[in-house]
Parts: structure tokens; sequence; C-alpha cells
């Protein structure tokens, strides 16, 4: 069957529509704010003349492309080319300053690439597996795991702890706008509909990101790279990513886990992918400054994750988020039922299965053909890059909903990013704590329907107890780890410590 | 204290107040968690402002160089001197109002023009090809996925 599959999916009408699905969702993704969610949606209508397979085949490469895309626009002006690529900003352009752009962009090919192929070995070898775990999940496992990703907010506070810890309630709180998950009671909306839906989320982070740092650079002058001459190039970016096989091991296992989790898509995966990276790295202090593990690992969970999502989706016919939502009506349009007896209908789910792994390549080929041009970007001048990331900003902004009060609330949030950037505010609490908002209310609410207005439902959960005990345990380990790890005399650290504790004295 | 920093803290303890004020209204299960929050973030932002007088007050018994003097007032040195960051903001709020009364590509023509110009670019070969194109991909982009942009206040009196 999977032979039969191959078979179709690479015939030339399919591989046509690959080719032309790659390249709009480049183009998509690479367009501010603009990612997945959009592109399947606007492709979903120019499907229903072509057969399934190349429907499907079609959606794929866009899905891909697009999330692929979306960290083109990070990596090179520090602008979110969707809610997946907001990670990719805080290593990648740093790597641009540096001159580094070609690089980043080859760790990004690299990263994606290596993301979708750990997304679609986990969606064909362990499905079955990885399902029955989704199906052990209720709102109160999905309420202690928005409550353990909440507790990296010691990590992304970078030592601020006090105002990482107000912006994440901040961000949770600003998510709380528009209707309650549970009653449907209109709150924070100042009387307007379009706020009823809540904010958006990929409009609130073009402002926060784009916009604010628009009018940093514009600020600085000059060119985004901050060097004479551009070094290394998209090749050994490229090589770069297979040497590090822990992170990429290490990430794709989160995209795939946060994958096919119903909610949790590739916004939160690639934030906890490049925090956790960050707590396991050997050489933390160098994030934020252009390192390329912090860029490889929400690069690979961003794409592991998207695939993942389509294991709920191909095998339950339960939608892990929105844009599956979409492929699944695009599946069902094409007469093909997702469910538990989806492999059982011929070669056409084998061949959306290969069609599915082809697209991964055909984004990295076609990328590796032409981001090195792309890469040029860096070297014009602000004044002329700023107004034209101001304009997509603003398009990007309004072409999800068609609405002027989005491009408004962009600006709003570019005001507020950009004072919080300036007073040197630790952005990546506010995403966070936005991103994972309605995770916790709505899970937590209806956990406590389900255990009938009991607080106990949450510890006499296996699962919920487990998790609850590691949020406490990462909440603690800042405090836990001096204590458990006391550095041995005539040791480097020791001599550190000591010299530290010096200096506090003298200044007493 | 830097007044950035303030700045901040203000607008984030102003929206959460007011978001307290309005919780008032709803029933328990909507406003459980923006309650909490609402006075997390409040108690939060005052330790903060709190903590952070203490330790200016702290610093300047110790030592007051001239130059930490000079840093405490305005800006603290954390922002340019140059008017820049007005020309951005301003410029962001008139290419809003443009795009009512001329419509998206137009606007944005005129914007990149205008903007490289106050940013000091001043090769206009260079840049109003740059302008005529992103305006031209703006309305391109807009026609091919079906974007409703807006067109202006004169093209609809037409």
């Amino acid at each position: 069957m999977w032979l039969e599959g191959l078979r179709v999916a690479v015939q030339p009408m399919n591989m046509l529509y690959l080719l032309g699905g790659t390249i709009f969702g480049l183009i998509i993704g690479a367009l501010p704010g603009l990612g997945p969610m959009f592109a399947v949606t606007l492709a979903l209508p120019l499907t229903f003349g072509i057969p399934a397979a190349t429907a499907i085949i079609m959606l794929s490469a866009i899905h891909a492309a697009t999330a692929y895309g979306d960290s083109l626009a990070s990596i090179l002006i520090n602008t979110p080319g969707g809610v997946g690529s907001v990670a990719s900003c805080w290593e990648g352009f740093p790597l641009s300053q540096k001159g580094k752009s070609g690089y980043a962009l080859g760790i990004s090919a690299g990263g994606s690439f290596s993301g979708g192929v750990i997304g679609w070995v986990f969606l064909v070898a362990t499905a079955p597996l990885l399902i029955g775990l989704a199906l052990m999940m209720g709102p109160a496992e999905y309420f202690m795991i928005a409550i353990l990703a909440l507790s990296l907010l010691s990590i992304a506070s970078e030592g601020q702890n006090i105002k990482g810890a107000i912006l994440g309630a901040f961000g949770l709180l600003l998510s709380y706008i528009g209707r309650d998950p549970i009653w449907g009671v209109t709150r924070f909306t100042f009387g307007n509909i379009f706020l009823e839906d809540g904010l958006p989320m990929s409009v609130v982070f073009v402002g926060f990101f784009a916009i604010s740092q628009a009018i940093v650079l514009f600020e600085k002058g000059g060119s985004v790279m901050e060097v004479e001459k551009m070094k290394e190039g998209v090749l050994s970016g490229v090589r770069d990513v297979f040497r590090r096989p822990f992170t990429i091991i290490r990430s794709g296992i989160i995209g795939v886990l946060l994958g096919i989790m119903p909610a949790l898509g590739i916004s939160t995966a690639s934030i906890i992918a490049y925090l956790v990276e960050k707590r396991s790295s050997k050489h933390p202090e160098t994030f934020g400054k252009g390192d390329p593990d912090g860029l490889l690992a929400p690069e690979v969970a961003k794409n592991s994750c998207l695939v993942g999502d389509l294991v709920p989706t191909l095998t339950l016919g339960i939608p892990g988020s929105a844009v599956t939502a979409i492929f699944m009506a695009a599946l069902i349009m094409h007469g093909i039922q997702p469910g538990p007896d989806y492999f059982s209908k011929g070669s056409l789910p084998y061949a959306v299965f290969v069609g599915i792994l082809i697209a991964q390549l055909s984004f990295l080929v076609l990328g590796l053909l032409f981001i090195g041009q792309l890469a040029k970007i860096v070297k014009v001048p602000m004044p002329i890059l700023v107004p034209v990331i101001i304009a997509l900003s603003f398009l990007g902004a309004f072409a999800m909903r068609n609405l002027m009060l989005d491009v408004l609330i962009t600006c709003l949030f570019g005001l507020l990013g950009y004072i919080l950037n300036k007073a040197k505010w630790p952005l990546p609490c506010f995403v966070l704590g936005f991103v994972l908002g309605d995770i916790a209310e709505s899970n937590f609410h209806r956990a406590l329907l389900i255990g009938k207005g009991s607080y106990l439902t949450f510890i006499t959960r296996p699962g919920s107890l487990f998790l609850f005990i590691c949020a406490i345990l990462v909440f603690a380990w800042p405090y836990l780890k001096p204590l458990l790890f006391k550095p041995r005399k005539g040791t480097i650290l020791a001599e550190a410590v000591e010299r530290e504790a010096g200096m506090d004295e003298e200044e007493t | 204290m830097k007044i950035l920093d303030l700045s901040a803290a203000i607008i984030i303890v102003v929206v959460s107040a007011l978001f307290l004020i309005m919780t008032a209204g709803l029933g328990r299960t909507a406003s459980l968690f923006p309650k909490i929050l609402c006075i997390t973030i409040i108690a939060l932002v005052l330790f903060y402002i709190v903590v952070q007088i203490y330790n200016n007050c702290k610093n300047s018994s110790v030592k007051s160089s001239r130059k930490e003097a000079e840093a405490k007032k305005g800006w603290g040195g954390d922002v340019p001197k140059s008017g820049l960051w007005y020309i951005i903001m301003g410029s962001i709020i008139i290419y809003f109002g443009l795009i009512y009364l001329i419509g998206f590509g137009v606007a944005s023509f005129f914007y990149i023009i205008a903007l490289s110009y106050f940013g000091g670019y001043h090769r206009m070969k260079m840049v109003i090809p740059v302008a005529l194109g992103m305006a031209l991909f703006l309305i391109v982009i807009g026609r091919l996925f079906n974007i409703p942009l807006p067109k202006g206040l004169w093209l609809i009196l037409l």
C-alpha cells in the first residue's frame, strides 16, 4: 500500500500542485502575521475541482511551507511571520545582526525539515500509541500542562523575576478579553462586537514585535547587519543542524507531544521548546545573543507540532487545531472520512502520508535555492526597510479579519511593546501568558465541572498529579539547585561564588 | 527608577485596575481568573515600584557620581536623544488616517517616501521605485488573496 501511495503521490500533476503550494505557502508565510491558518483557509476553495490526493498534497505543502516561511521575516527583520515563529526572532535576528542571516536561514530550513520528518515518523509509527496518550488527558491534565508551561516563566524572565511575573500575568489577563469559555459571558470588550472573539493572537504579536521593532530599528539607523561582511552561508547552517542531534530530538518530541493534544498549537510548542533548550543548555548566557541551538529548537518544534497535529485529525477524526480542522473539512469534502479506520481506505490515505513527507522536502529544496538571495535584505538601509515592515504589518493585521480595528490593535501593542522593550522588560513572558491564558482557564473550569466542584480532581488523577509535581519542581528548581549542587571547594565555580560573596560584604 | 520603566508599570496597573472594576459585573466563573490576575498584577507592580524606590535611595546614599545623576534624569539613558521616536509614532498615526482617506496602496506609497525622507535617506531614485513596488505588491496581494483592502474615501466618492 505504501508503494501504491508513493506512486500516486509522485504523479506529475501532484508534483506540480505540490510545487505551487510550496511557493504559495512561502509567500504567505513570509508576510508578517499571516500563518498556516490564513494560507490553508485561502487555498481550500481552490481544491474543489481537483482530485482528492492532489488537493490534500497541495494543502500539506502549503501547511508546511507557510510554517517555514513564517521564520524568514522573524530572522531577517525581527518580525514574526506568524504566531508560531515568535521564538525564532529571539535568536534568529541577533544572528542576522552579526552578518549570519544566511547561516540562520539555513538552520531554519534544516530545522523545519528535521521537525517535519520527526513529526512524520511519529505520525506513521506511533500514531495509535500517541492517540492512547492523548485520550488519557482530561481537562485537569490540560490545566496542569498550562501551569507547567507557565512555570517556564522563571527561565523566560532572564533573572528579572518580578517583571517576568507581571508580564506573564498581564499576558494571561489580556487573553481573557472576549467570551468566557464556559458560559459565553463577554468580558472587557467595551461593547465592541469584534472583540467578543478575543484579541487575535497574530494581530497582537505583529504589533508587539513587528511594530515595536520597527521603531527600534528606525532609531538605530544603518542597516540590520552590524558588520561589514556577511559570514557563513545557508549550507553551513543546514550542516550545523545535523551536528545537534539532541536538540533536534528533544524539540521534535516536544513539538509532537504538544501537537497531538488539541488546543496546544505551534505557538506554545515553539516557545516551550526554546525555553527547554535554554534550560538544558550548557551555555544559557549566550541565549538572546544569537545562539544556534536557541534558533534550532523552536524551528524543529514548530514543524513537528504541525505534523503531530495531524495525528488526532487523521486517526480519530478530532482536529488538533483550527488549521487541521480545515484540513479535515478538505478530506471530508473529497470523500475521505478521517477516523480509526482511516488506513483501510485503499491507497489514498497512504498517498496523503507520502505527500506530507514530500512537502517537507519540497520547502527545504525551494528554500535552499532562494533564501540565499533573501538573506541580503539585512543590508537594506533602515529608512527604507522600516516603512516597508510597517506597511506589511498593517497588511498582515488587516488581512486576518478584514478589520481596521485589528490594525489599530496592532498599533497599540506596537507602542506597548516599544515601551517594554526600551525599559528592558522580558517580552517572552507576555507571549507565554497570552498563549496559555485560554488553555488554563477553560480547562480549569471544565475540570471543576467534571469533578462536581471539587478541587481534589486536580490531584486525584495520576496524570494531573504527576504534572502538578513537575510544575512545582520546575518553579522551585532555581532555589533548589544551589542547595542540591553545592560547588566543591577549590573549583572555579566555588571561587567565583566566594568572590561574589566577598564583594557583597564590601558593599555593605 | 527610569521613566520608561515607570510608564510600563503604570500602563499595566491602569489596565489591570480597569479590568478589576469591570469584573464586578461578571459572574463568579467568568470573573475568577481575571480577578485573581488583576489583584496579583497590581500587588506585584506596587511591590516592584517600592523595591525600585528603595534601591534608588540606597544607591544614591552610597555613591552619587555625576554620570548616575545624569542617568536618573529624564529617559535614564535608555532612549536615544534624537526625536525619531516621535517621528515614527506620529507617522504611524498619519498612515493609519491616510489609509481611510486615500486607500491602502496609495497611502503606503506616500508613507514609504515620507518616512524614508524623514529618516535621513534622501536618494529618491532608490526610494520611489521601492515605494511604487510596495504599493503595487499590496494591491496585487489584495486582489490575489481576496483581501478587501480599504480603497479610501476619494474612490468611494467617485
